[in-house]
């Protein structure tokens, strides 16, 4: 138990420990208490609030986007379907590969110069927009490759849901004259509903972590324009050292994801609600 | 304006003695003495002493490096040491450079000592003095040129040996451009002239050329970082002549006629976008731009030459650089890495990477003077040795000193971040560099400097 606690913990404990230090690895004796004096900055600084709107932002669009479109595609891979399996296990390949892999080739599909998609567009005389450079592009570049990459993982969860429903309630409904449409509104989307909401959650915590594609795409530009907190924490422990400040960041970070996971467990949408 | 932590600092005769070797090497009679006395010097044989050890090496990716990859196999042979090797992008480099000194993890026994992060490493006790090492094994540094070499010692002190002195020039597309724009204005109307879809006007380098182009037209537009660095350190971002050239470089050349997405671009990207064609005029190292006229790589090779880059209202002024080898101080085997630096930074190794490579920032005297040498980058009737010696000559008048400031990196981040939303349209030139120089005025003061 001691060990268990130690290991989760500790790291934790020495976070949050660092964070009330001006700690910075090229300073000799930078480890040493300042209080909330990093928290107060962070509260003082532009460039911070920025990154926690950005953070809002991507997470708001990648979650969404990947709950409606991992419901469409469950529902439709849970109907028969030629080829129904080969498609599963086609949908599925995103969710394997390597993050790095996912940025590089999004990154590539999203370089004018290089993507693939000139060959479409140059025959027409259409230029590709700086897509990973112009302000109101980049970070919906961002949220495209995430879509891409994770919305298998909301529609193998929502599938395995979908093929555990009862069978009782849908047939008692069709007996009664439901259309599929109140069907789907008023029998399978309340069964649905703690899976919704466990897909959703493990999305949100993990879109947190949407690092790779930031790094490997824009590298938090043009300006600020899509650097998640994440990402300005990184740059400042691992481009600066300045350590101290960048815990304070990860420390807010961590209050925040953990009180959003509060909160989602505790909606009365855990428990399935049927008419 | 003083500073509370001038043990970080270079001090102002350590950076006069820098820039007084850059301004030195102009002479070719100082050349020709330097090479008859590295001839003349008694330098201690590769040793087998340390054979069967394996050594880990860390360099971001140059021709250099390229170069000495190649040639490894006859240091094994030589020495019997084995290399573990890597090459990495700048920007995936540096911090993880910074991460493995700082956690003093031992894993590198090698690695580059970048000039822009020198005054930080140095400051923070991360590279080995090799001043010992080069006493015992009679190193040959007179034939180093006293510029680069300056830049890594401190007294008596020696953190690194450089193997580049890394000059600015301007490449450019002699089947686009008949003659190299000379200033500023120029260089706007070429790019314009040539800008179209399938190639661009202007290539700006990609990530790290936000910072080392930069400079260029800062300083020409009468502009500069600091007031007067080393010792007065007050911030002069948000000047007239700092927001003119922002608004010049990044919101009129790079956003109209610059590479698009090129801001976002590694070195590897803006390479391979010049060895493709798709560009007209590339300023940057010259390290970096010898890399199209890679004939098996680059379509471009034999229609490009060079030049100084252009001059604005207030002169020309070429960056230069100087990176070295350093040893780090956790490593475990630093003799055995003190014998791959002496034989990657010998004169024999840097002569045969620059004339079977393409690496002409070379740092020995002695090679500069080589005829073989010259001949090889004489490139498109350019004599890129002379340019390379004029950059180096330009610099001796001491506009480089801002790059010596431990801070300067999180200054620069600043910067790059204004010129990145002033180049996406996303801010005004005025706007974004006032925010980057209030920026800048507390990361200085957390660093213990008054600014105000």
């Amino acid at each position: 138990m001691v060990v268990l606690a130690l290991v989760t913990l500790g790291p934790l404990l020495y976070l949050f420990v660092t964070s009330l230090t001006p700690l910075d690895l090229t300073r000799p004796r930078s480890f040493r208490f300042v209080g909330l004096d990093n928290y107060r900055d962070l509260l003082a600084d532009g460039r911070f609030w920025n990154s926690v709107q950005v953070q809002a932002r991507l997470s708001a669009a990648t979650v969404t986007a990947q709950l409606g479109l991992g419901l469409g595609l469950a529902l439709l891979l849970n109907r028969p379907l030629p080829l129904r399996e080969l498609i599963r296990t086609a949908f599925i390949v995103p969710l394997v590969l390597p993050p790095i892999i996912v940025a590089i080739v999004w990154k590539i599909l999203f370089t004018p110069l290089l993507t693939p998609l000139n060959l479409l567009t140059m025959p027409l005389g259409l230029a590709q927009p700086p897509w990973l450079t112009d302000p109101d592009l980049a970070l919906w570049t961002i949220v495209v490759a995430d879509i891409w990459e994770w919305t298998p993982f909301t529609t193998l969860i929502l599938l395995a849901a979908l093929q555990m429903l009862p069978a009782e309630p849908l047939e008692a409904a069709r007996v009664d004259g439901a259309s599929a449409w109140q069907l789907f509104l008023r029998i399978v989307l309340p069964l649905l509903r703690p899976a919704l909401v466990v897909a959703g959650l493990f999305r949100l915590i993990d879109s947190f972590k949407a690092f790779p594609l930031v790094f490997v795409m824009t590298g938090g530009g043009p300006g600020v324009a899509t650097e998640p907190t994440n990402y300005y924490a990184y740059t400042q422990a691992f481009g600066h050292t300045v350590i101290g400040y960048s815990s304070a960041m990860i420390v807010f970070m961590l209050a925040v994801v953990t009180a959003l996971s509060v909160v989602a467990l505790r909606l009365p949408g855990l428990q399935p609600d049927v008419e | 304006m003083s500073s509370s932590r001038d043990e970080n600092r270079v001090g102002r005769r350590a950076f006069l003695r820098t820039v007084a070797g850059l301004g030195a090497l102009a002479g070719p009679g100082v050349l020709q003495a330097a090479a008859v006395e590295a001839a003349a010097a008694d330098v201690v044989p590769p040793s087998r002493r340390f054979a069967g050890t394996t050594i880990r090496v860390s360099m971001f990716d140059t021709a250099f490096p390229r170069g000495l990859e190649r040639l490894l196999p006859r240091f094994t042979e030589l020495t019997g040491i084995k290399v573990e090797f890597e090459l990495l992008g700048f920007s995936v480099f540096v911090p993880r450079a910074d991460l493995e000194l700082s956690g003093a993890t031992g894993a590198l026994d090698a690695m580059t000592l970048v000039f822009a992060q020198s005054g930080r490493w140095i400051g923070a006790g991360w590279p080995e003095d090799l001043a010992p090492l080069v006493k015992a094994s009679r190193f040959d540094l007179e034939d180093l040129l006293p510029g680069p070499l300056a830049a890594m010692r401190r007294g008596d002190r020696i953190y690194g040996v450089p193997w580049l002195a890394d000059s600015q020039l301007m490449l450019y597309r002699t089947d686009l451009v008949s003659r190299p724009p000379d200033t500023f204005d120029e260089l706007l109307e070429v790019a314009r002239r040539v800008h179209s879809p399938a190639v661009a006007g202007y290539l700006p380098a990609g990530k790290t050329g936000l910072n080392w182009v930069f400079p260029t037209f800062l300083y020409g537009f009468g502009g500069r970082f600091f007031a007067n660095p080393p010792d007065d350190l007050r911030p002069a971002l948000a000047t007239p002549e700092a927001i003119q050239a922002a608004d010049f470089w990044a919101g009129h050349l790079i956003r109209s006629f610059g590479v698009p997405g090129s801001a976002n671009f590694e070195d590897a990207e803006a390479i391979a976008t010049m060895q493709q064609g798709r560009a007209a005029i590339w300023i940057h190292s010259l390290g970096q731009l010898t890399r199209t006229l890679d004939r098996d790589k680059s379509t471009a090779a034999d229609k490009v030459a060079f030049a100084l880059p252009p001059r604005g209202p207030t002169g020309r002024f070429p960056q230069v650089a100087s990176h070295g080898l350093m040893i780090p101080v956790a490593s475990r085997k630093k003799e055995a890495a003190w014998e791959f630096i002496r034989w990657a930074t010998s004169r024999e190794t840097m002569r045969r990477v620059a004339l079977d490579f393409q690496h002409a920032a070379i740092t020995r005297a002695s090679i500069l003077n080589d005829p073989e040498f010259k001949r090889k980058y004489r490139l498109a009737g350019t004599d890129v040795p002379a340019l390379h010696e004029a950059a180096l000559r330009a610099a001796g008048a001491g506009y480089m000193a801002y790059r010596t400031v431990p801070e300067f990196p999180a200054v620069t981040e600043r910067v790059v971040i204004a010129l990145s939303a002033i180049a996406a349209g996303q801010r005004s030139a005025r706007d974004a560099m006032t925010a980057a120089h209030n920026e800048v005025v507390q990361v200085l003061e957390k660093a213990g400097h008054r600014v105000r």
